[in-house]
């Protein structure tokens, strides 16, 4: 049983157990019911018998014929009295037939009177057999009802002991339930907690069994949350302390830049370089403290915003010069700022990865305003398309100093405050799409 | 360019930064001071008072954000802080201290030096219907950049004057946080909403009876702001 589920166990234990017990009842039951009314039935019969005995013994003694002495008595649920006389047999009825009747118990009956069970055509007779002074009396009863009775509370007595076997399985069931409640609760507090939400706790239930469980899971649940946040407020430190150099070097970049006009080209090279490199560094600074940030605080301000003005703009500042695909201008209720990082984000990262912008389109439908962005690039496979939204993920084509890889993975946090999804394929004509829906307003 | 020579007061602790603004500063036309600390900075002002105020907020010594506010009790001069804090309540304890506008750390030259250029600029000649601009009790002179209340001339500083010229001009139209950002302060991208509402807080100091209770410069919740028509 090792293989099967606790609860299996618990069910299956349940169920034997309930069924044994309910067995061995209904054994006992069966056994004394029976006895009982055997012996009751065979009593009463006795006495019927002696009855029927001395009632054609003074028949006979007053003259009457073997048959006209047979005839005095009532027949009742089938009894059928029978009388031999010298070496005859009278009867009224011949149900049983006087050559079925056992000869040691007519033997034994002739001298003090007897009684058996006998079977005559699959049917079950009580004999009785007693002396009279004129010759042997024989009363035969059927005993087919009592044996119909039996088999019928025999059968009541096993549909039972069934029936207590599945009640017990049920009870093991709900009890095994009652048990787990616990345990499933565990289980789901680390589902959610290996989902991200590391506020999740589990009440204290007042069990001193169960307690220390949810304790020992909610002090995890502490650690691991100090845990991350001592290593995020170390990553928002470190880039927070490389701002003010990363300031200064940058600002006397720009200056040298300007005067590379009247270096030498050899130098102005130099110089061209450093700039590069800088701006690229001051970019990733900026992008990281703009992830570390998205973490800390996410407020919401929510104003009406023009998407097509918006892109239009978005589009403009990065030198792009297409026009929009849209049918109506849709104005949605949402935090401008948010949505801008997520356009600029994209905008920014098929500008350098994919080759450029080919279509920028606006769709709407009741439950959403989606924006459609492809490039003309190779394409996002289906191995990246899964990581894209991690930082510091690029794809392997990418150009080293393009960036961080933390423009996807900031674009998706922003969509994410303002409830927008955000999703990556691979467009009809080639090269990748970016599809970004954003609802009409958002829910409070 | 600027055509006549305007003063700058720059309070940076680095020197090297402090060497990059004054030489972008200068190479703009400005005269340029500089402090190394809001100590330094408080005893240059008694001589002096520039035409704008570069702030950095971590400051040795007195820190910058009550640099901002002595500076502020005084004078509508021009403030833009420069600061390393992007945490939302430094930012909004610098526009609350009275700042104009602020940066962070790492800038781009060119976008700071845009920015103070936008502070700094004369008044747009105007038309001679636009000269003059009434809105209830208040009346604008765009030539002379001077806000009237009842025939009381009311301090006011550019940035403020501004906001209200383009929101007097829309004649009770309702003007969103993003177009004043970009119209007012020259932002090119979607800037923070907070700038915009801590001028508006300051300015219906200055403009309303109540200020708790606005009148003349309404709050449309989730549009912007408008005037009473």
């Amino acid at each position: 049983m090792r293989s099967f589920g606790l609860r299996v166990r618990v069910v299956v234990n349940f169920a034997i157990l309930s069924l044994a017990v309910a067995a061995a009842v209904s054994g006992a039951t069966y056994v004394i019911a029976s006895w009982y009314l055997s012996g009751e039935r065979s009593d009463s019969a006795l006495i019927r018998a002696s009855l029927d005995a001395r009632a054609v013994n003074s028949a006979l003694a007053a003259g009457s014929t073997p048959g006209e002495a047979l005839g005095v008595i009532p027949v009742v649920d089938g009894s059928q009295p029978m009388l031999r006389v010298g070496g005859t047999w009278f009867t009224s009825t011949v149900a049983v037939p006087p050559d079925s009747l056992p000869a040691d118990l007519l033997a034994q009956a002739e001298v003090e009177g007897a009684q058996q069970r006998i079977d005559v055509a699959g049917d079950p007779y009580l004999v009785i057999g007693l002396p009279t002074s004129r010759g042997l009396f024989v009363e035969v009863f059927p005993l087919r009802t009592l044996d119909r009775t039996l088999v019928i509370g025999g059968w009541g007595l096993v549909i039972m002991t069934i029936f207590a076997g599945a009640l017990g399985a049920l009870l093991g069931w709900y009890s095994v339930r009652r048990l787990l409640v616990p345990v499933d609760q565990l289980g789901d507090g680390a589902r959610s907690l290996a989902a991200g939400d590391l506020d999740v706790r589990l009440p204290a239930a007042g069990d001193p069994d169960l307690d220390p469980i949810a304790n020992a899971f909610n002090d995890m649940a502490d650690s691991v949350q100090t845990r991350i946040a001592r290593e995020q407020r170390f990553a928002a430190n470190v880039s927070h302390e490389l701002r003010s150099p990363v300031t200064a070097i940058s600002g006397v970049t720009e200056l040298l830049e300007e005067r590379s006009t009247a270096m030498d080209p050899s130098d102005a090279s130099i110089v061209g370089h450093l700039a590069r490199q800088v701006r690229r560094l001051s970019r990733m600074l900026i992008d990281l403290l703009e992830v570390s940030r998205m973490t800390a605080s996410q407020s919401v301000e929510i104003e009406p915003v023009d998407i097509a003005r918006m892109l239009t703009q978005i589009l403009q500042q990065h030198g792009v010069d297409l026009s929009l695909l849209l049918g109506e201008r849709p104005v949605v209720r949402t935090d401008g700022r948010h949505l801008e990082r997520v356009f600029d984000n994209i905008v920014r990262n098929a500008e350098s990865h994919g080759a450029g912008l080919r279509s920028v389109e606006i769709l709407s439908d009741p439950d959403t305003v989606s924006v459609c962005f492809r490039d003309s690039g190779p394409g996002i496979d289906e191995e990246l398309a899964k990581r894209l939204f991690e930082p510091f993920v690029r794809g392997d084509k990418a150009d080293p100093s393009s960036g961080a890889g933390l423009g996807m993975a900031i674009a998706l946090e922003h969509a994410g405050v303002i409830h927008a999804t955000l999703e990556v394929g691979r467009a009809a004509e080639g090269g990748a799409q970016f599809v970004v829906s954003i609802p009409w307003e958002i829910a409070a | 360019m600027l055509t006549v020579t305007k003063s700058a007061l720059v309070v940076e602790d680095d020197p090297t930064i402090r060497m990059v603004l004054r030489t972008n500063l200068e190479n703009d036309g400005c005269r340029v001071m500089e402090a190394e600390t809001g100590e330094a900075a408080l005893v240059q002002l008694q001589d002096e008072m520039p035409d704008i105020v570069l702030v950095d907020l971590r400051l040795p010594g007195i820190h910058g954000l009550d640099l901002v506010r002595s500076l502020r009790a005084r004078s509508e001069v021009p403030i833009i802080i420069v600061t390393a804090n992007t945490d939302s309540h430094d930012v909004v304890a610098g526009l609350e201290a009275g700042a104009d506008d602020y940066v962070t750390k790492p800038f781009v030259t060119k976008e700071l030096m845009a920015r103070i250029r936008r502070q700094l600029r004369r008044p747009v000649a105007s038309g001679a219907e636009d000269a003059l601009l009434r809105c209830g009790p208040l009346e604008l002179r765009a030539d002379t950049c001077e806000v009237f209340r009842d025939g009381e001339a009311l301090p006011v500083s550019r940035i403020e004057f501004d906001v209200l010229q383009a929101l007097m001009s829309a004649q009770g139209r309702v003007l969103s946080r993003d177009y004043l950002l970009r119209t007012v302060w020259g932002y090119s991208n979607a800037g923070d909403g907070r700038v915009v509402d801590n001028l508006i807080y300051r300015l219906r100091g200055k403009i309303e009876t109540d200020p708790s209770r606005p009148d003349l410069l309404l709050t449309i919740r989730g549009f912007g702001y408008r005037m009473k028509a």
